[in-house]
């Protein structure tokens, strides 16, 4: 386990000194670590998740779930992160972290477990040696990035984020011009995972050795399930265009359901379409990002809710995945 | 070791002599026009047909999961080439996990025999066993398998299916008896159909494309999915992966002739081409642990050299789940679903890019991976309902396999 | 096959030789429709009896689903609601825009009826795009849709019937509805007994699954069978060879599910209402072919099939050379003997939608006790669910998802 945990070190280094700082396009600092999310039903649960710092050496930024939202330049196809890792011990042992964005091609250096297997997809941060992770073929799109280390474990303590570049300024993709935004990001919890990691009975021979059982009980839009209290998400205008950008983080599939309008389904993971499709619910997998296009006709509250029913906030309280979009009349 | 050998054997004569004693009249028959010895192997072709025969067993057999845990499973074994009067032996307990690969070419005539040997561990059964050739064109009822709607095999007899082959794609096939149960045991396979583009003479313009075929269809010329008149489903190296789940507590039940729990099943292992996690790198044949024998001979790793373009023929014969099939940073276009070319009526081009694919059971789609845009090294295909990267209760698994571009 | 389901099956057949079936989809005309909720048992193919709630036609049952609505396009559409039920319930449109809801109490989705039996809740839209779509409960709708409040809504196009869309590339000879749905019922007991604050919809976990709110075998009986009162719509296409047949597929439920036509692929011209059309009047010109169809819940697909055993390599009749062509036949393959000879009788065990021979309108010698589903000598094709755990009905196999889809021959009358 040692010889493997030094190459990957190695690995990681070599990458962050590969390029000079200057040549790089966006840099982002990225911080994975311990945070605790209150639900609507007075639950607290155990995340991990990352922040975004303004340098290496400071730990200014707050972690969050989802990530931070990063966003790419316009015409910049270079991306590094810089990520530490602040994840607590379990089994004794520090918990590697890294970051894959699948949409986005990139060579990896994966990591092994003694036994060949696949522990993680690329090169891992430990604390106290932060990893680099750099892409040079930055497409306009729309995606998701998560941990590439441990995924069913990692991902589901809520180690993910957004990623997003324009072509031009309000042109998402060529030819897709909006002229307001809306991120939808669609993530699930299963507070018994969560509580056996907390507990760190997680593992070989503890009480959870496999994520197979997951029954997700909360279903989080930007972070945290419908409740009476939220607001509705503000979209612009009667007539405008505007560009919903839907991300599912969950392990499950959902369809969102737009109720009282169309929309133009314009991509998948950050691959425009030959031809949108005009739909008012699709099928949103596990893992996928889809971009959408809607022109309001009228003014008022559009509810977004997921078909597929994850309407539920722990033990069945109404909620999950139900969100309002706010039009106001035309200016 | 020996005792197990000897229970084995007594297991095979019950059965035989169980057999003989309700079917006396029953009888195994290779259908092949061409085969002079009844092993389904064309023996003397006939001059203006393509003529393919395959010969399965359709019986009981074991599997082992990538956590070794052993699996009772029912499914299909090659019995091409095997002398007729050898199937019945050579057929029981050899059940391969994901049943044999069928591979076709538009063109030909299909003849495919399928001998119903019995459930050796389960002689109290007396199911017949069928092929579906899921998604053949315009099929007719007699050869589509469903019980309900023809005739099957009882045991110790055969039933040849005949297919006109004339729709490249991709397909799979499996037993339609007692869908839910016999397809849980994992009767389940892969099969495709090659266009006859393929076959065109070398040099032949197809749109903006120049075919290649100088050694008649072999290993130098050119490949495509479908018939697609322009080359654009051209591709270098094909995969099948059919994704596929057990429930093991099905599995238990049926060697323990309990009743078995449809409504309660709950598949804890995921697989690619019948095997989990990191089973689906191995390279080679997977011998079960209760018979020894090497039923699951198919591994899903991926290999190609840069630039190649790389073929996913992707398909869920799962009998519980939709599973989402996704990459790390692999390019990937979806040329086909269903075993059609992805256009329309007036051949508007459907195809799309995309990072996952999502399929439920009975659904597939042809995927063309680009390589030329790939580093050198190891990337992966899993799925991204995460949960399913386990072997049941074992981490690091399920339904992943590796990528490897040199 | 399990015993019970032979049983089952034979109950069927009886029904279904004396019975007449419709190739017209079922439902209420109009542009005005006066709905109940109100509570009701269903039959399942296991035995059980389930209470569900749906919506009536005035005064009349329960039904699941509730009336399927059919209007053309164009019309105003008033929709009036009152409620019976025990908690407040009320009506959504997916796929229509400006939707006026008026009386009864706000809700978070849609004004709401509240359970007095008496107030009314209108509402009102105008069909203004023809295609294939569904109306269910705005009100706790994870709760309320697997409690049976939900049905299908089809607007037909002003440019001619016998059309999906206004386009003519969208005409069809007959047409099928389709909504896929399942239940979990262990939450229909807890209502039942009560127990209403107990149900949790995150512990969901469905062991019966539907066709036209009918598990399998009841799925092939009659509309109006009567002993499916709250059951009225069947589900037993059937067509003659080179007949178009058009599939309104509704996902109804809330679990994806593969829906596999044996037969022939289904050409999807339409998904969410809307052609698949590259411009306004280009016709289905982004359609496409598949062998199974991902139902999304919430969505609707409308879908082409059609069958002529073409290029099957033999004669599908069975014919000498010297017989005259069926309508529709397949010439090439006029005259061409069956490839194979079929085992003797001793070597097979016989299905009971099969009339003992493999060519369409023939019968053949078929041993005691078997067969006897097949009236016309038609080919009998599966349709259904291809996650195979929902062609179950509980823990009895078959059942669920499934249905058949009859070629008949071409002297067979198709009402």
């Amino acid at each position: 386990m040692n010889t493997v945990l030094k190459v990957s070190c190695v690995v990681a280094l070599m990458a962050a000194f590969a390029v000079p700082e200057s040549a790089k396009g966006a840099v982002f600092y990225l911080r994975a670590g311990e945070t605790n999310l209150a639900m609507p039903d007075g639950q607290v649960i155990r995340v991990w998740g990352f922040a975004r710092d303004t340098s290496l050496a400071l730990n200014d930024g707050t972690i969050t779930v989802p990530g931070p939202a990063l966003e790419i330049p316009i015409g910049d196809p270079n991306l590094t992160i810089h990520l530490k890792n602040h994840l607590p011990n379990l089994n004794g042992a520090p918990v590697p972290v890294s970051i894959i964005i699948p949409g986005l091609t990139a060579a990896l250096n994966p990591v092994r477990h003694v036994n060949g297997r696949v522990r993680s997809f690329t090169h891992e941060s430990f604390p106290g040696t932060p990893g680099t992770y750099s892409w040079n073929d930055v497409k306009p799109g729309t995606y998701l990035y998560h941990s590439g280390t441990h995924p069913a474990l990692q991902v589901q303590m809520g180690l993910y984020g957004s990623l997003t570049k324009n072509f031009s300024t309000g042109e998402a993709y060529a030819g897709k011009i909006f002229d307001r935004e809306v991120v939808l990001f669609y993530s699930e919890l299963d507070p018994a995972l969560h509580s056996a990691v907390a507990l760190d009975d997680y593992g070989p021979g503890k009480s959870v050795t496999s994520t197979v059982h997951y029954a997700p009980k909360y279903f989080l839009i930007n972070g945290s399930p419908f409740s009476g209290a939220a607001s509705p998400l503000p979209a612009g205008s009667v007539g405008e265009k505007v560009l919903v950008r839907f991300y599912n983080a969950g392990l499950k599939s959902h369809a969102p359901l737009l109720q009282g309008a169309f929309m133009k389904v314009i991509a998948e993971d950050g691959r425009a379409y030959r031809y949108p499709r005009e739909r008012y619910s699709f099928l949103l997998p596990a893992g996928k990002t889809m971009d959408a296009l809607v022109e309001f006709r009228s003014a008022g509250q559009y509810a977004i809710y997921d078909r597929m029913m994850a309407l539920t906030t722990g033990a069945g309280l109404p909620g999950g995945f139900l969100a309002f979009l706010a039009v106001s009349a035309a200016p | 070791m020996k005792l197990r050998a000897e229970r084995r054997v007594s297991h095979k004569w019950t059965a035989l002599l169980l057999l003989g004693a309700v079917l006396a009249q029953a009888e195994i028959r290779v259908q092949c026009p061409g085969d002079t010895d009844g092993d389904a192997v064309v023996d003397q072709p006939i001059s203006g047909r393509q003529i393919k025969c395959m010969h399965l067993s359709a019986g009981d057999g074991f599997a082992n999961m990538a956590d070794g845990k052993l699996q009772y499973i029912f499914s299909f074994a090659n019995l091409t080439g095997t002398p007729v009067g050898d199937a019945m032996m050579a057929g029981m307990l050899a059940a391969e996990f994901p049943a044999p690969l069928i591979t076709l070419k538009e063109g030909e005539e299909f003849y495919l025999t399928v001998t119903n040997v019995g459930m050796t561990r389960r002689p109290d059964l007396f199911d017949g066993h069928s092929v579906h050739f899921h998604g053949f064109p315009n099929a007719s009822a007699v050869f589509d398998g469903v019980p309900d709607a023809s005739a099957v095999p009882v045991m110790a007899a055969s039933f040849t299916y005949y297919y006109n082959i004339v729709e490249p794609g991709t397909y799979m096939y499996h037993c339609h008896v007692e869908a839910t149960e016999h397809m849980q045991m994992g009767m389940l396979g892969n099969l495709y159909v090659q266009p006859k583009q393929n076959d065109l003479a070398d040099g032949t313009i197809l749109g903006a494309h120049v075919h290649r075929n100088p050694d008649g269809a072999g290993p130098l010329g050119d490949r495509y999915v479908y018939n697609d008149g322009d080359g654009s489903t051209r591709y270098d190296v094909e995969f099948p992966i059919q994704m596929s789940s057990f429930d093991p507590a099905f599995h238990e039940a049926s060697l323990q002739v309990q009743p078995l729990p449809f409504a309660m099943m709950r598949d804890k292992y995921a697989m690619l081409n019948g095997r989990g996690y990191p089973d689906t790198i191995n390279p080679s044949p997977i011998p079960n642990s209760e018979t020894g024998g090497f039923g699951q001979k198919m591994n899903s790793r991926v290999s190609a050299v840069r630039g190649q373009k790389i073929l996913l023929r992707l398909s869920n014969l799962s009998v519980t789940a939709f599973f989402t099939l996704t990459s790390s940073g692999l390019p990937m276009k979806v040329v086909g679903t269903g075993a059609r070319l992805l256009r329309g009526p007036d051949g508007k081009d459907l195809y799309y890019e995309t990072n996952s694919v999502t399929l439920g059971g009975g659904e597939a789609a042809d995927v063309i991976v680009d390589s030329s845009s790939l580093q050198p090294g190891t990337y992966f295909l899993y799925t991204s309902n995460l949960n399913f990267l386990s072997n049941d209760g074992e981490d690091f698994g399920g339904m992943m396999t590796e990528v490897v571009i040199q | 096959m399990k015993p019970l389901a032979i049983v089952v099956f034979a109950l069927f057949a009886v029904s279904m030789n004396a019975g007449v079936c419709e190739a017209a989809i079922q439902g209420r005309t109009g542009t005005e429709f006066d709905l109940v909720a109100r509570a009701g048992h269903i039959t399942t193919g296991d035995g059980d009896s389930i209470l569900m709630w749906g919506y009536a036609v005035g005064n009349g049952l329960m039904q699941y689903p509730g009336p399927t609505l059919i209007v053309n396009e164009g019309d105003l559409i008033t929709v009036r609601l009152k409620n019976e039920l025990s908690e407040p319930v009320s009506i959504i449109f997916p796929g229509q825009d400006g939707v006026l809801a008026i009386g009864g109490n706000s809700g978070l989705l849609t004004r709401e009826a509240p359970p007095d039996g008496a107030t009314v809740v209108t509402y009102t839209f105008v069909a203004s795009q023809p295609g294939t779509y569904m109306y269910h409960s705005g009100t706790r709708v994870d709760f309320q849709v697997e409690m049976g409040l939900t049905g299908a809504l089809i607007v037909r196009p002003s440019s001619g019937a016998n059309r999906a869309y206004s386009h003519p590339q969208t005409s069809f000879d007959r047409e099928y509805l389709f909504v896929l749905s399942e239940i979990d019922p262990t939450i229909h007991e807890l209502v039942e007994l009560g127990r209403r604050s107990e149900v949790d919809m995150s512990r969901y976990f469905p062991v019966l699954w539907f066709l036209n709110g009918r598990t399998s075998p009841d799925t092939m009986a009659d509309d109006g069978a009567p002993w499916l009162p709250h059951q009225p719509y069947g589900c037993l296409p059937r067509l003659h060879p080179g007949e178009i047949i058009l599939t309104r597929v509704i996902g109804g439920g809330r679990d994806l599910h593969p829906f596999h036509p044996h037969g022939n692929h289904l050409r999807i011209i339409g998904e969410n209402g809307r052609l698949l059309e590259s411009a306004p009047g280009a016709g289905p010109d982004l359609s496409y072919s598949d062998f199974t169809l991902t139902v999304v819940p919430g969505s609707t697909y409308d879908a082409l099939f059609t069958w002529t055993g073409e290029k099957l390599g033999w004669d599908i009749y069975g014919h000498g050379p010297g017989d005259p062509l069926q309508p529709n036949e397949y010439a090439p393959d006029h005259g061409k003997p069956l490839p194979v000879q079929l085992p003797e009788k001793q070597n097979l065990m016989f299905g009971n939608h099969y009339s003992g021979s493999p060519f369409l309108g023939a019968f053949g010698d078929l041993p005691p006790g078997t067969g006897g589903m097949n009236a016309s000598g038609g080919l009998f094709f599966m349709w259904h669910s291809h996650t195979e755990k929902e062609i179950v009905n509980n823990d009895i196999f078959p059942g669920g998802m499934m249905t058949m889809l009859i070629v008949e021959p071409p002297a067979v009358r198709i009402p």
